[in-house]
């Protein structure tokens, strides 16, 4: 009898003791766009759910305000750039975006330029699903001949104007890095030690898994799963631009939307560039940033062009051949290990 | 010349562990050709004979009996020192050292039933170490906890009871 | 040695904590999420990790021979073993997280892995 008794207590203690690992609490969330997970780490469920709340509605109102060619503050911009007017009561958040993009534009070498929107919609990106299409040489040259750029936004106050109406500006390589940044301080705001946001990729890390840090991993830009893996330090951001995503084939030939502005053409060639940046004040951003210049490069042009933006972490996946720095390629794991076999590996300095 | 010869005279007690070992191989070689459901699951039938010998005589000829039909049983199938032989030993081993501790537990409360339940766990304690330390370290042997576990008790179970079969009926019960 | 009855305290204690262990052991090691990569070990170190949503074909030649290793549809197994007993291969299809197959004379082993193990969040 009393065995039984005993025997009962016992299993009640064992049933208790399989309860899992409440510590992480994660969420993915389909907003701005694209698709956002939240990894907060070490909180209890009030504090995690209340942080995520508040970060998504940031998203929410960043979607809102900076959305590309759906009704935002932005697209009232470009509005009244193409019809020569100016833009009053912009706010200040969206004037110090232009003018953090416009030094971007500058340093990449005008690589990285917001301003070509109006290219961007001709090759039908400006729409959530694309269909192939025929690029007309000639319209392509005279979108390209119009010359956009954020270096003809002219800032007074809170009114924007543009000397060249066909600036269309489009964040499409600056947003989500930037609203990691702002996650970031929301993180910050609410005293969370430990967590990892994605949006659409790009990924921030805040702290550390546990005892050991957050993990992520790189896409296959030919698969469906991971190719490589890496550590994320607390402050590290990554970042990634692919063919892979948005783009369309069109007799054998893929059209991504990484449109080079130069010859107006999407670029071609590289399958995806992933950049690892340092802690900073909007580390973010870089993440997001920083890639599409690299993209964009001939293959002789990028280490010069890696010094200049500062990029110490960067990893470049081409057909049959993958190229990193040293520093990427000491952080770097590849999940493969008959990767050699397929593909060229140069370590470049 | 003289010629000197050794002779060599089996005492009773050696004539006993041959009989023995010679049973407990056999059941060994019987089991081996039996199919199991998954690797390692086994009815370990001849640790009946080591329990019988260790209740019957006692302890050093239960390690003799154990012992030759690992060796002898190996050998036999041509496993001798093959990873099936060590994973063999291993348990023998944990399973004989549990016994010489429970052996002393009081006979009063615990029948052969309950040691050899507590040998069983021993066996497979023994062998999933064997996996996870040396042959495939790399192994997440926690899958095989729960199966092994039953198996061991279950058959631990009939085994403990068959041998408490046997005692009863050729001995002191 | 003289037993007196047939079932004793010290005997159901054994038999009812092994029960409780057993309970404890399917609850805590036995999972039913399907898993979505497989680690192949040989040889006593990590040969590699694959996804188990692609079809794949990887030969390993270890001291006994050729073990094939298939990877279709999210499940993975042993196509073909050279080992004697063929256990790895009898056992067919795994796909669970948790579940493995070892091939104990030629080294290799596989063991499906849930997702969350892998890495925390994907880059792309």
């Amino acid at each position: 009898m009393r065995f039984s008794k005993f025997f009962f207590v016992f299993f009640v203690f064992i049933f208790l003791q399989s309860c899992s690992d409440k510590s992480l609490y994660q969420s993915k969330h389909y907003v701005f766009g694209t698709i956002v997970d939240i990894s907060i780490y070490g909180e209890n469920e009030k504090t995690a759910e209340d942080t995520t709340k508040a970060i998504l509605d940031e998203f929410t109102r960043l979607h809102n305000s900076l959305h590309a060619w759906k009704k935002s503050d932005l697209t009232n911009l470009n509005d009244a750039i193409s019809k020569n007017k100016p833009y009053k009561n912009a706010s200040a958040e969206l004037i110090e975006i232009l003018k953090n993009a416009k030094s971007f534009e500058d340093d990449s070498n005008h690589l990285f330029n917001p301003a070509i929107g109006e290219l961007i919609e001709y090759w039908g990106f400006h729409q959530d699903e694309f269909n192939a299409i025929h690029p007309d040489q000639s319209k392509i040259k005279t979108l390209v001949e119009k010359s956009p750029s954020l270096d003809q936004l002219r800032i007074s106050g809170s009114t924007i104007k543009s000397i060249n109406p066909h600036v269309k500006i489009d964040l499409g390589g600056y947003a989500k890095g930037y609203a990691l940044d702002r996650a970031n301080k929301i993180l910050h705001e609410h005293h969370i030690k430990n967590a990892l946001i994605n949006i659409g990729g790009n990924i921030i890390a805040v702290g550390q898994h546990g005892n050991k840090p957050w993990r992520v991993g790189i896409q296959d830009p030919r698969g469906a799963q991971a190719i490589a893996k890496l550590d994320l330090p607390d402050g590290w951001a990554i970042g990634t631009s692919g063919d892979y995503q948005r783009y369309f084939i069109n007799d054998g030939v893929r059209y991504c939307h990484l449109i080079n502005p130069f010859t107006g053409y999407p670029a071609q060639g590289v399958y995806s560039v992933t950049v690892l940046i340092e802690p900073s004040q909007n580390v973010g951003t870089l993440s997001d940033v920083l890639s599409k210049p690299l993209f964009m490069s001939k293959k002789e042009d990028r280490p010069m062009m890696a010094q200049k933006l500062n990029i110490h972490h960067y990893l470049i996946m081409e057909d049959k051949r993958i190229s990193m720095t040293q520093k990427m390629a000491d952080k770097i794991q590849f999940l493969d290990p008959s990767i050699q076999k397929k593909n060229q590996i140069e370590i470049t300095l | 010349m003289t010629r000197s010869i050794i002779k060599i005279k089996p005492t009773l007690l050696d004539h006993q562990i041959a009989q023995l070992s010679a049973i407990a191989i056999g059941l060994s070689l019987i089991e081996s050709v039996l199919p199991s459901p998954m690797p390692g699951v086994k009815p370990g039938i001849a640790n009946i004979i080591t329990l019988y010998a260790m209740y019957r005589f006692n302890f050093r000829t239960a390690i003799w009996v154990s012992i030759l039909r690992v060796f002898a049983t190996s050998l036999i199938l041509g496993q001798f020192l093959s990873p099936t032989f060590m994973l063999s030993l291993a348990g023998s081993l944990l399973s004989l050292l549990t016994l010489y501790f429970s052996i002393k537990l009081p006979s009063r409360f615990f029948s052969p039933m309950g040691l050899s339940v507590l040998s069983s766990f021993a066996h497979i304690t023994g062998q999933l170490l064997l996996v996870r330390l040396w042959l495939i370290p790399h192994a997440s042997i926690y899958y095989l906890i729960p199966i092994y576990s039953a198996a061991a008790l279950i058959f631990g179970l009939i085994n403990g009871w068959i041998t408490y079969r046997l005692l009863k009926h050729h001995n002191s019960i | 040695m003289k037993l007196r009855s047939k079932f004793f305290l010290g005997d159901s204690l054994i038999i009812l904590i092994s029960l409780i262990f057993i309970i404890f052991a399917f609850k805590t090691f036995w999972h039913f999420e399907t898993g979505s990569v497989v680690q192949v070990n040989f040889q006593g170190k990590t040969y590699g990790n694959f996804s188990l949503f692609q079809n794949k074909e990887m030969s390993l030649i270890g001291k006994e021979g050729e073990s094939i290793i298939e990877i279709k549809e999210g499940r993975v197994r042993f196509a073909r073993s050279p080992c004697k007993n063929q256990y790895c291969v009898q056992q067919g299809w795994i796909h669970f997280t948790g579940q493995m197959l070892i091939c104990i004379p030629n080294e290799v082993s596989i063991e499906v892995l849930g997702k969350t193990k892998f890495y925390d969040s994907l880059n792309y």
